[in-house]
C-alpha cells in the first residue's frame, strides 16, 4: 500500500513549518526528500513515524506497518557493542553471526564487538544503517543516512541498502542529488511555497 | 605509562597526607597532654589492639554492620520501586515527593527519639538508616529517570523495543550515575544515623553501646578506637557496595 500524507499542517510556537502538505510515497520504492534547511524535512519524517502529531491532516498507509529508521544523530546505545545495538531491534531468530555478516558488507569487520562509544562517526553511521535494515519493517525512514561517509564507502553502503531493502518503502532525506541518482529514487523537493 | 605514573604519584601523596594528619593528631595530643581528653595515636592503636582480642568487639561490629546495611538495602529497594512508580504516575509522584522532602528535612535525633516509641531499640538502627537513605535514593533515581534521553526513548518507540530491553539498555545506563552517587551519600548517612541511633537506644552488642560505655567510663582511647573502626567499616562498605553495583551493572548491560 502506498503511503499518503493529506493536508499535513504543523506549526511550532506560531511558526508554520508544514502547510497543507500532500504527498505520496509508492510502496516498495525509494523516495528521496530534498529541500533547504529548516523547510520541515525532519518534522515531516517525524510525523510519518508518529513521533510528532500534525496540527491538521492525516497519514494513510502506516497503520499496522512496521517502521525502522536511521536518525540524523544515530541514536545508538553507546555503552554496548555494535552487534548488541542491532540485535536489540531484530527478531529473536536473527543470529549474531548474521549481524556480523551484515557488518562485513558495509566494511565494519573487526569492529562489531567494540562499544559504539569507541567507534568513529562513520562507523556509528553504518551501525545505525545496518540496524534500520535488519529491523523487521515495511517502511524505512532515513535522515541523511550517508552523512560522514567517504565516496567509496557511500557507494558500498548504497549498494548494500538497495540489495537488502528490496520491496520495502524507503523514505530518505538528503541534500545530495547524486545520492538520489545512485539510489535510482523518486524525488520530492520541498519548496518554500509549502511554507508561509 | 603516563597514567600509571600519575596513579603512583597520587597514591604516594595520599599516603603522605595520612601520615601528615597522624603527625598533627600526635602533636595535638602532646599539646593537650591529657590522654583522657585527647588520646594519642599510639594510645588508640594500643586500645584497638586490645579490643580486637575481645569477642564482644567482633559481635558488636557484626550486629551493627548487619542492621545498618539491612536498613540501607531496604531503602534502596523501596527507593527504586517508588521512583519507578512515581516516574510512571504523576499523581503518585506528587503524593510521595512531600513525604520524602519531610523525611529529608527531619533531624536524625528527632527520628531516633520518635522511633524509640515505635520500635524496639535493637531494630532502631535498621529504621534510622533506612529513613536516612530512602529519600536520597528516591530523589536521585527519579532524577535519573527524568534525565533519560528522550531521543533514545523515541528510538525505542519507533523500533518497538520491548520493555525489558528498554530498561536494560536505555533506562539503567541513564539512572546508574545518579544511583551510584546516591548510594555513596546514602551509605555515609546510614552509618552516621545508625550509630547515633545505637548510642541513644543502646541495643545489646552494638557499636553504639560500646561507644557509649567508653564515654561513660572515660575510656577516651577506646572511644577514639571505636570511631576509627566506624570510619573504616563505613569506607569499606562503601567500596563493597559500589563494586557490587558495578558488577550488577556489567551483568545487566
Amino acid at each position: 500500500m502506498n503511503l499518503y500524507l493529506r493536508n499535513i499542517t504543523k506549526q511550532y510556537e506560531g511558526n508554520l513549518v508544514l502547510n497543507q502538505l500532500n504527498l505520496e510515497f509508492k510502496e516498495g520504492k525509494i523516495t528521496c526528500i530534498m529541500g533547504p534547511s529548516g523547510i520541515g524535512k525532519t518534522t515531516l519524517i517525524n510525523i510519518i513515524m508518529g513521533l510528532v502529531k500534525p496540527d491538521y491532516g492525516k497519514i494513510e498507509g502506516t497503520e499496522g506497518r512496521k517502521i525502522s529508521v536511521v536518525f540524523q544523530e544515530n541514536r545508538l546505545c553507546e555503552g554496548i557493542g555494535a552487534v548488541e545495538n542491532v540485535k536489540m531491534v531484530c527478531d529473536k531468530k536473527v543470529s549474531e553471526l548474521k549481524i556480523k555478516q551484515e557488518f562485513e558488507e558495509v566494511g565494519l569487520l573487526d569492529y562489531e564487538n567494540k562499544r559504539t562509544l569507541e567507534l568513529s562517526g562513520g562507523m556509528r553511521r553504518r551501525v545505525a544503517l545496518v540496524r534500520a535494515v535488519m529491523a523487521e519493517s515495511d517502511i524505512i525512514i532515513m535522515d541523511e543516512p550517508f552523512k560522514g561517509l567517504d565516496e567509496k564507502l557511500k557507494g558500498q553502503v548504497i549498494n548494500y541498502m538497495k540489495r537488502k531493502t528490496r520491496g520495502k518503502t524507503l523514505i530518505i532525506v538528503t541534500h545530495n542529488k547524486e545520492e538520489v541518482e545512485a539510489l535510482s529514487a523518486d524525488l520530492i523537493v520541498l519548496a518554500p511555497h509549502d511554507m508561509i | 605509562m603516563e597514567g600509571f605514573k600519575t596513579a603512583v604519584h597520587n597514591k604516594k601523596y595520599r599516603i603522605l597526607a595520612v601520615f601528615f594528619w597522624i603527625a598533627v593528631w600526635q602533636l595535638a595530643s602532646m599539646l593537650v597532654n591529657k590522654e583522657m581528653l585527647f588520646a594519642s595515636p599510639f594510645a588508640v592503636i594500643r586500645a584497638l589492639a586490645g579490643l580486637t582480642g575481645k569477642g564482644v568487639f567482633w559481635i558488636s561490629i557484626f550486629h551493627s554492620f548487619f542492621k545498618i546495611v539491612l536498613g540501607f538495602l531496604l531503602a534502596i529497594a523501596l527507593g527504586i520501586l517508588l521512583a519507578v512508580l512515581s516516574y510512571g504516575n504523576i499523581v503518585l509522584k506528587e503524593i510521595v515527593t512531600p513525604l520524602m522532602k519531610t523525611i529529608q528535612a527531619t533531624p536524625v535525633a528527632s527520628f531516633i527519639i520518635l522511633a524509640l516509641l515505635w520500635v524496639r531499640s535493637k531494630n532502631l538502627s535498621i529504621l534510622c538508616s533506612f529513613l536516612m537513605t530512602l529519600p536520597v535514593i528516591y530523589t536521585n533515581v527519579l532524577q535519573g529517570l527524568y534525565g533519560t534521553d528522550p531521543k533514545m526513548l523515541e528510538m525505542a518507540a519507533v523500533f518497538r523495543i520491548r520493555r525489558l530491553k528498554k530498561i536494560r539498555y536505555i533506562f539503567i545506563p541513564a539512572v546508574m550515575p545518579y544511583f551510584v552517587s546516591a548510594s555513596t551519600v546514602g551509605l555515609g548517612l546510614c552509618w552516621k544515623a545508625g550509630i547515633a541511633a545505637e548510642v541513644i537506644g543502646l541495643p545489646k552488642f552494638s557499636i553504639g553501646e560500646q561507644l557509649y560505655e567508653a564515654k561513660i567510663y572515660l575510656m577516651t582511647e577506646e572511644l577514639f578506637a571505636w570511631t576509627m573502626v566506624i570510619i573504616f567499616i563505613s569506607v569499606i562498605s562503601e567500596k563493597l557496595i559500589i563494586r557490587l553495583i558495578r558488577i550488577i551493572q556489567e551483568g545487566l548491560t
